[in-house]
């Protein structure tokens, strides 16, 4: 052998060995390229996004997907594919499925009925490379795909072997950082429940005050508009004392026109008119504070929802004024129900007040309006507010939900507003919401369905 | 997991005799064997050989085997057998009559029902092991390709006798026949590496084929191939060759297709078996119209090296992808190789245990090797030396 051709040999011989070499140089680049994709990735989605594109560049293929077996073993879902117009939906594992259990390089993916059967989205694939893969929370299957047949080396094979622990590992943290997360909404929980029980205690204490001073009150503003009616009677027996006195004695009027009486007179009417238009507010001021301070209060009865809506939205008033109007249309007959109205005032003030709380500008409305439909009587709440969030829609009926900070909100307000009126046979719900408000729709069975 | 066994093959009894010693009733994974065609043609009268494996492959070897046991001599009647216990892995062998012309159709089918017999459907298997008639070599590749792509090293051998008269044999545990093409496909539970190789120059002579019949180059450079040939080896100092059998004058100065393997050139060998009245240089390989041929010199020295350094280069593989030591290994070295040094033949044996000392293996010298080149495709050459080596078992961690 010339001195070149052994030259050219041994060259050939190396060029053989540094495939070898070239296998960890791709295995260390496709470490190193996932460690970045991770370190870059706060979304699942874009994590596997990159670490797929990391596995282009060392392996050739022509899809690539991931799928998570679930808690029964029975069937599996694609957690993350390349590209991503793979169908999703959930596929039936066989127990003699071998996906999960070994690292499989098929050549002829036709070949195999079973394929056919469980991934019926790979069609139009010839040969398929697969890893199982195992945390402490799942399994996992990485499969690649490629429309060449028998596509797949043996060197591929120990490249994903080995980038497959990679991505266990990534699974793994993903998994912890999910739990983490769990643990984190459960703290969050835990926490605005322990407000809400703060919050209600406080209220039942607010309640027993309110009662206690309700009632305390209640006695002497009995006896002022007892005694407010009686100064009333006694001064239409003056007037009528003074205006038949002076008909028979024509020398009393210039003195009469000098104590100015008749001004007297009317003034002292209205005078007395306005207490008691006063002491009547002030009793029913008590009496919607005797009836929203008894949380205990369980009993159903029949009850005249646009009163209840009435004394509600009076109740309301007092935060809601500088802000927004309220505007209620009522039905002329009572709008009877059967229910316990301290819950249902409880609903009622919850959704004024959340309408209040949309609207930020002090230009607010809010209108309600009560109408029978088909035995049931509908509250259509309606404010224009800033409206809610899409996204957040879907979630406000769940308890411990809200957009408040924490100590801010319970999170329990719409979630026990429904339970209330599913509780009463109705339903709660919104009706829609967008940039220039929102609506609300509660509905009661009418008396006759109670 | 592999054993070497060397069984008697004077007669079916004889044989028979020595393999129910080596079993004991335990059928093995696999059983590869050669030896020369006399010793291969007991094979035929061996009573119920599926009890020792239902996987045979054996094909007849030039002169006989050579193992880890010594060399066979032409009057031997043994065959070598390397035993494969892996009852963890999976292998499967099918065979068919080879049919001129269907050959690519037959291998196909062939491959799909060996992996149907290790039941790893559409599975990858690690390595492909032929061994067929010569004639059809690329053919055979192709088939096997177009059914498990091109990612999977095929390596055999084609089976020889001792005088190119066409008496060679294989033999798949039912049948044996001149003319079967048996095809292994291998699951092993241990990692497997291989190495092609010639050790051949270059010489500074080349031409273009211009017209081929089959295997028969009958025009270089639009002139006869004979006497390009003769010009060629006349300015190198050799002899010139006349119509006739030249398989053994010609194994020094055959002919080769200038290949690149990642960029690095190499030579794919055909070597001249019989040179026809009409000037046709009929080879062992195929060789394309367009093909650029060039003269190729070997020596003695070399081929008597050149085994062990293919093990070595394997060894090297081994160790460096699956960081294992070898457990066996199969070679094949041409027959045309071994002819030329023949009485060099037990220093390359011992050559051969250097370089896997103390361990099995099984070298058949045959008519043709099939083999994967380092730029990952698998090819047909002739005076080629292929070497399988299987890695060990991983040991069971003790808790």
């Amino acid at each position: 052998m010339t001195l070149p051709e052994l030259w050219q040999e041994k060259i050939l011989q190396l060029t053989y060995e540094k495939q070898q070499l070239e296998q960890f140089r791709q295995l260390n680049e496709l470490l190193s390229r996932g460690l970045a994709a991770i370190l870059s990735s706060e979304q699942q989605e874009t994590l596997f996004s990159k670490l797929f594109d990391v596995v282009t560049h060392v392996i050739d293929y022509d899809a690539i997907l991931i799928l998570q077996l679930n808690d029964q073993q029975t069937t599996a879902q694609l957690l993350a594919c390349l590209p991503a117009t793979l169908p999703t939906a959930d596929l039936t594992i066989d127990a003699s499925c071998p996906l999960f259990r070994q690292d499989l390089n098929l050549f002829d993916l036709s070949l195999l009925d079973w394929w056919q059967q469980l991934l019926p989205l790979t069609a139009g694939y010839k040969s398929a490379l697969t890893y199982p893969l195992h945390t402490p929370q799942s399994a996992y299957t990485m499969i690649l795909l490629s429309r060449r047949i028998g596509a797949f080396s043996a060197n591929s094979a120990v490249i994903l072997r080995s980038f497959s622990t990679f991505i266990a590992s990534t699974l793994s943290q993903l998994e912890k950082r999910k739990l983490q997360d769990e643990r984190d909404t459960l703290r969050a929980q835990q926490h605005r429940i322990e407000q809400s029980l703060l919050r209600q205690e406080k209220m039942a204490a607010i309640g027993q005050l309110a009662a206690g001073v309700a009632h305390e009150l209640n006695n002497p503003l009995g006896f002022i508009y007892c005694n407010l009616n009686t100064l009333k009677h006694y001064l239409q027996q003056y007037d009528s004392f003074i205006q038949s006195s002076v008909a028979a004695h024509p020398e009393l009027i210039p003195q009469a026109k000098a104590l100015q009486l008749d001004y007297i007179r009317s003034e002292s009417k209205d005078l007395l008119e306005e207490s008691l238009e006063g002491a009547r507010r002030a009793r029913d001021i008590i009496n919607n504070l005797r009836t929203f301070s008894h949380p205990d209060e369980k009993t159903m009865q029949e009850i005249d929802f646009g009163t209840l809506l009435k004394d509600t939205a009076r109740i309301a008033q007092t935060q809601v004024k500088h802000n927004a109007k309220i505007q209620l249309d009522l039905p002329d007959s009572p709008a009877m129900v059967c229910g316990n109205s301290t819950q249902l005032s409880q609903v009622l003030l919850n959704l004024l007040m959340n309408a209040n709380q949309a609207i930020t500008n002090g230009k607010g409305e809010i209108r309600l309006i009560l109408r029978e439909t088909s035995g049931l009587w509908q509250l259509q709440i309606t404010d224009n507010g800033c409206g809610i969030a899409e996204h957040v829609a879907a979630h406000i009926f769940e308890p411990f939900f809200t957009t408040k900070p924490v100590g801010q909100g319970t999170g329990l307000g719409l979630s026990m507003s429904r339970a209330i009126a599913e509780q009463h046979g109705g339903s709660l719900m919104l009706a829609s919401s967008g940039s220039t408000g929102s609506s609300f729709v509660l509905t009661l069975p009418a008396l006759e369905q109670c | 997991m592999f054993n070497l066994l060397q069984i008697d093959a004077t007669d079916s009894q004889a044989m028979t005799a020595s393999l129910n010693a080596a079993f004991h009733g335990k059928p093995a994974s696999l059983l590869i064997a050669t030896g020369n065609v006399a010793s291969m043609k007991i094979l035929q009268e061996l009573e119920d050989p599926q009890r020792f494996s239902t996987n045979w492959i054996a094909c007849s070897s030039c002169i006989g085997a050579a193992s880890s046991f010594g060399v066979d001599q032409v009057s031997d009647r043994r065959l070598t057998l390397l035993v494969v216990e892996d009852p963890a892995g999976s292998y499967g062998v099918a065979s068919v009559v080879q049919v001129p012309g269907d050959i690519v159709q037959q291998a196909a089918a062939t491959v799909k029902a060996a992996i149907l017999r290790a039941k790893r459907p559409a599975e990858l298997p690690a390595l492909i092991w032929c061994m067929q008639a010569p004639g059809y070599e690329e053919q055979i590749i192709a088939g096997i390709q177009q059914v498990v792509g091109d990612q999977v090293p095929i390596l055999g051998g084609s089976a020889a006798d001792d005088a190119v008269t066409g008496e060679w044999c294989q033999y798949d545990g039912q049948q044996l026949a001149g003319n079967l093409l048996v095809i292994a496909v291998l699951y092993p539970t241990v990692a497997i590496s291989s190495y092609f190789s010639s050790g051949y120059s270059t010489e500074p002579f080349s031409g273009t084929v211009t017209e081929v019949q089959g295997r028969r180059i009958t025009k270089i450079n639009d002139q006869s191939a004979l006497e390009v040939y003769n010009n060629w080896l006349q300015q190198t100092g050799a002899p010139q060759q006349a119509p006739g059998q030249v398989m053994s004058d010609c194994t020094y100065y055959p002919l080769g297709r200038q290949l690149a393997a990642k960029d690095i050139p190499f030579s794919l060998l055909s070597l001249p078996t019989n040179i026809h009245n009409d000037g046709g240089i009929e080879t062992l390989s195929e060789v394309q119209p367009g093909d650029v041929v060039t003269l190729m010199s070997g020596s003695k020295e070399q081929l008597v090296r050149r085994a062990s350094h293919v093990v070595r280069v394997a060894t090297n593989n081994l160790r460096l992808r699956h960081q294992t030591e070898p457990a066996a290994a199969l070679i094949v070295y041409c027959a045309g190789c071994m002819l030329a040094v023949r009485a060099e033949i037990e220093q390359v044996q011992r050559s051969l245990t250097e370089a896997l000392p103390g361990l099995p293996y099984l070298v058949a010298f045959t008519f043709g090797e099939q083999g994967c080149f380092a730029d990952g495709y698998n090819r047909h050459g002739n005076l080629m030396i292929s070497a399988v080596l299987f890695g060990q078992q991983h040991q069971e961690r003790l808790p």
